[in-house]
């Protein structure tokens, strides 16, 4: 049995992958140190002190700034700690996937490039989004899995597993973004052609107890083990799709308590729409009734099924004008590529260096919108290289396969789920894509030199 | 054309597309091309009918309700489209406020059920009827008085009755309202207040 897969000719190159992950990461904590922090980030790290109250997001976030406290980092530890992780997690698995330093290196130069070229991918990293920790923990998990790939090793395995847990705990959706890659895992846990049953069927176990252990955290919380309220999460996504599928159909779908009784028209519903965000309908509007966030005693939720079946055409057109904003289509501007400030919050968290983190946020919000930085583009390279790949054989196609699967797969949930186009709902697959590219095309031309190479003397 | 060239011709059409053009909003998100009216679509209504009975309202707010407007006082029928000011040229100072929207009907004909209370400190008596003007001063609606409202005399000096509270309909769920009181003698209105609904 060979001792590495073909999968992972290279090695991790530790020394390596940490100076470029410490630089990173230094790049990206300093300007804005301790981290920018909308409503959610403020939520999250409230939850971390006082307790969880709510399951309308999962806990995990709150644990890890719990932790991070603990270990007198505070949030910026928490900021400092993700943007390594994520860094690092490319930088050893683009190291095993190339053979030679060089490539890898080049490699890692294009990723680190596609954060100043997509700004938005940037602009999230600053950002205490539970989106970026999901990105960081998947990417640590890949790398994890790569190491236990190259060596052989159990332990690597189990910290991918882990690794992977934790992403798929953090957001309610994460779980997505390794719907392949998590199959394979089990298929081929050190991605070698045979596998024994028995590696599989430990894989399996391991990622099993990982993401019933990420389930489990949504639904019971530390330390008490008390158990949850439902989320609900969906009552949101329906109301902005009542809003949506009224002011495309030109009639009225939204039951009368959404209004607080009050009588409104079409035109009215389509000067509180907004594809960006459903908490922009709830904005005032001269010369239109309110629009208010509710359930309406479960009339939200009644309508909801026979507005889709009824209006299926608009709702399809609501949902893709979403998504156009979604994945920076729209012809105006990327909605949120990054969050500005600090919120204003009773623990005394302040920007450490407020005029760089203006420099940065001002770099983000010009340069987001240009259409050439858009995060559509990565979602139309990637393929390509995957393609490449194929064409070319290399014995990396199936994971690459899996990672752009999950990276396709978690935006087509957003398309029915998301109540928002924030530009860090894609953040995940974003990185993810990015990675696939700049590693992709240091492969595709390492397999190109090493072939045009004269090949070795046979040995005798 | 060789092979490469084809894969780059069709990559850069797939970039090239929605780089050069992005999106732009669709039509329907225009709110000057609506041409759609307030009323309910059929499945709101059942939704509203389904879960009736969860609507709890607080004394002083409306609810919505997918009944058609009950029928306006038979002594109104001639007055209205009428103007105001035509129809009862004395105007006299009187007591009274108006309180609120209390129903919201949204069945056929849609409208609208207020409540108020009035008070004619001449007679020492509530105005009989009440009308519900328009801001061109057309009469629009109409109710009665003598609905218990043991609040205002206990609040109002003066005001020596619990019945002074009334109730009018209007046949609208948009635009402003004036409530005019009809005094004792059929011919002098005294103004009651004003909503914008």
């Amino acid at each position: 049995m060979p001792k590495s897969s073909s999968v992972t000719p290279g090695a991790p190159r530790w020394g390596l992958s940490a100076a470029y992950a410490l630089a990173a990461a230094l790049a990206v904590a300093w300007p804005v140190w301790p981290g920018l922090m909308s409503y959610d980030s403020l939520f999250a790290y409230q939850e971390s002190r006082t307790g969880i109250e709510t399951a309308l997001w999962p806990p995990m976030h709150a644990y890890l700034f719990w932790l991070s406290d603990r270990l007198g980092g505070g949030p910026g530890g928490l900021l400092a700690f993700q943007a390594f992780l994520l860094f690092f997690g490319a930088a050893v698995s683009l190291n095993l996937l190339v053979r030679r330093r060089i490539w890898a290196v080049a490699g890692l130069a294009a990723f680190t490039v596609g954060f100043v070229a997509v700004p938005q991918l940037w602009g999230c990293s600053l950002v205490h989004w539970r989106d970026v920790v999901t990105a960081s923990f998947a990417m640590g998990g890949l790398a994890a899995w790569l190491v236990a790939a190259r060596y052989r090793a159990w332990p690597g395995l189990a910290l991918a597993a882990a690794s992977f847990g934790v992403a798929a705990a953090l957001r309610y959706n994460a779980v997505f973004l390794i719907i392949l890659v998590a199959p394979l895992m089990i298929w081929t846990p050190f991605l070698r052609p045979q596998e024994a049953a028995r590696p599989r069927a430990a894989t399996a176990a391991l990622l099993a107890l990982a993401l019933g252990l990420a389930w489990a955290s949504t639904q019971w919380r530390l330390p008490d083990l008390q158990p949850l309220p439902h989320p609900n999460n969906f009552a949101g996504t329906q109301e902005f799709d009542l809003i949506g599928i009224s002011a495309c159909a030109d009639k009225v779908y939204l039951p009368p308590r959404v209004t607080d009784g009050w009588p409104i028209t079409p035109r009215q519903i389509r000067m509180h729409y907004d594809p960006r965000h459903l908490q922009i309908a709830y904005e005032p509007r001269a010369g239109a009734p309110n629009i208010i966030e509710t359930g309406a005693f479960g009339q939200v939720a009644l309508v909801w099924p026979q507005a889709v079946r009824e209006e299926f055409g608009c709702y399809l057109a609501h949902r893709t004008a979403v998504f156009v904003e979604q994945m920076g289509l729209a012809r105006r501007d990327v909605f949120m590529p990054t969050y500005g400030a600090i919120d204003a919050n009773p623990y005394g968290l302040a920007l450490a260096r407020p005029q760089a983190a203006a420099k940065v946020h001002a770099y983000i919000t010009t340069r987001a919108p240009e259409l050439w930085r858009r995060p559509f583009l990565l979602f139309l390279l990637a393929p390509v290289v995957v393609a490449l790949l194929w064409w070319r054989k290399s014995p990396a196609r199936l994971l690459f396969l899996a990672l752009l699967g999950g990276a396709f797969v978690y935006p087509a949930v957003l398309f029915v789920a998301a109540p928002a186009a924030d530009g860090r709902y894609i953040y995940p697959p974003l990185v993810v894509l990015a990675f696939s590219l700049s590693a992709g095309v240091a492969m595709l031309i390492e397999s190109k030199t090493l072939r045009s190479a004269p090949s070795p003397a046979p040995r005798s | 054309m060789s092979l490469r060239l084809r894969l780059a011709v069709v990559g850069g059409a797939i970039l090239a597309g929605p780089l050069f053009a992005g999106c732009s909003d669709p039509i329907w998100r225009n709110p000057a091309t609506s041409r759609g009216a307030a009323a309910l679509t059929p499945a709101v209504q059942e939704a509203v009918v389904a879960r009736l009975a969860d609507l709890k309202p607080r004394s002083t707010s409306k609810i919505t309700v997918v009944q058609p407007l009950p029928s306006l006082p038979g002594w109104s029928q001639a007055l209205i489209g009428q103007s105001l000011k035509g129809l009862f040229p004395n105007r006299a100072p009187c007591l009274g406020n108006l309180d609120a929207v209390r129903v919201r009907y949204l069945g056929e004909p849609e409208g609208v059920a207020i409540v108020g209370w009035g008070w004619d400190p001449q007679t020492k008596a509530a105005p009989p009827r009440v009308l519900l003007v328009d801001d061109s001063s057309l009469i629009r609606g109409a109710g009665v008085s003598g609905a218990p409202r043991p609040n205002v005399p206990k609040a109002v000096p003066g005001v020596t009755s619990a019945k002074v509270g009334w109730v009018a309909h209007a046949p609208r769920l948009v635009g402003p309202l004036d409530a005019w009181g009809v005094l004792a003698d059929g011919k002098t209105v005294c103004q009651l207040g004003h909503i914008d609904l």
